[in-house]
């Protein structure tokens, strides 16, 4: 049996250290991650997906990873 | 309902994971789930109800072959953070989910809350030694499907629990439980 308690104490903790530096860079490693996972599955990406993260009122792409991070993965995803 | 057993001395629940049928052959393991539409971040998918199992496949496990298999599995329960059936578990979960969205806001961040589980997942339950996560939804009577889930909408009495497990190492006994159902 877990002790919930205790557990969400630690999360407190854990919570309480994390950083923007280190939100940003986990944001960047998981879209990598997805886009590279629709890639694999349907061999592009969805236009859907670009616009969600385009145009999505709850995602903010930081500018890094707009620009030169969206252009190599959908350049990628061309010539797939 | 949740079925129980001892696997080598650790309690287990039994799981049912639903895929597409395979000409090839049948799975020596279970696919983890890598979309972004993973509910409660990257892992491996269970239902605990057989009924459910079918549905998954009847919807979504059918496109290619026009079957789907249904696979068992023993998933060790001694690490799962159960939000169905503990208050604690519930509750706690609850204020973790809403206190990691606040802090993100804190940061002048924004995040799916797919994206909130998946971090959760790698930036919490994996670190603090969370093997997964027990967890329902409410389930619906859907529209063209001879399916009666509740005859009171929308006091649906019966749970849709699914578990997703994190480290494979947590699922004993993997195989085959139903092969090339339509």
């Amino acid at each position: 049996m877990l002790d919930y308690k205790k557990l969400y104490e630690e999360f407190q903790s854990r919570l309480s250290k994390l950083t923007v530096e280190e939100l940003d860079n986990w944001v960047k490693k998981d879209r990598v991650r997805i886009f590279q996972e629709q890639i694999q599955e349907e061999g592009k990406l969805s236009g859907s997906l670009l616009s969600e993260y385009l145009t999505s009122p709850y995602v903010e792409i930081p500018e890094d990873l707009s620009s030169d991070f969206l252009a190599g993965e959908i350049n990628y995803a061309m010539a797939a | 309902m949740i079925e129980r057993l001892d696997y080598d001395g650790k309690p287990c629940i039994i799981g049912y994971h639903t895929q597409e049928f395979r000409y090839t052959g049948t799975l020596d393991n279970p696919i983890v789930c890598k979309t972004k539409d993973a509910w409660l971040g990257i892992g491996f998918y269970f239902w605990v109800d057989l009924e459910f199992a079918h549905y998954w496949g009847e919807d979504f496990k059918k496109d290619t072959t026009g079957y789907y298999d249904i696979y068992i599995g023993f998933i060790e329960e001694d690490k799962l953070w159960n939000t169905v059936f503990s208050e604690d578990g519930y509750n706690f979960f609850y204020k973790i989910v809403n206190e990691t969205i606040e802090q993100i806001h804190s940061l002048n961040r924004k995040l799916t809350l797919q994206e909130v589980h998946r971090l959760l997942k790698e930036k919490f339950w994996e670190p603090m030694g969370i093997s997964g996560i027990i967890y329902d939804d409410t389930p619906n009577n859907p529209k063209g499907k001879n399916r009666v889930l509740s005859e009171i909408h929308p006091l649906y009495y019966k749970k849709r629990i699914q578990i997703v497990v994190f480290e494979r190492t947590k699922i004993h006994n993997f195989d085959i439980h139903l092969e090339e159902q339509c």
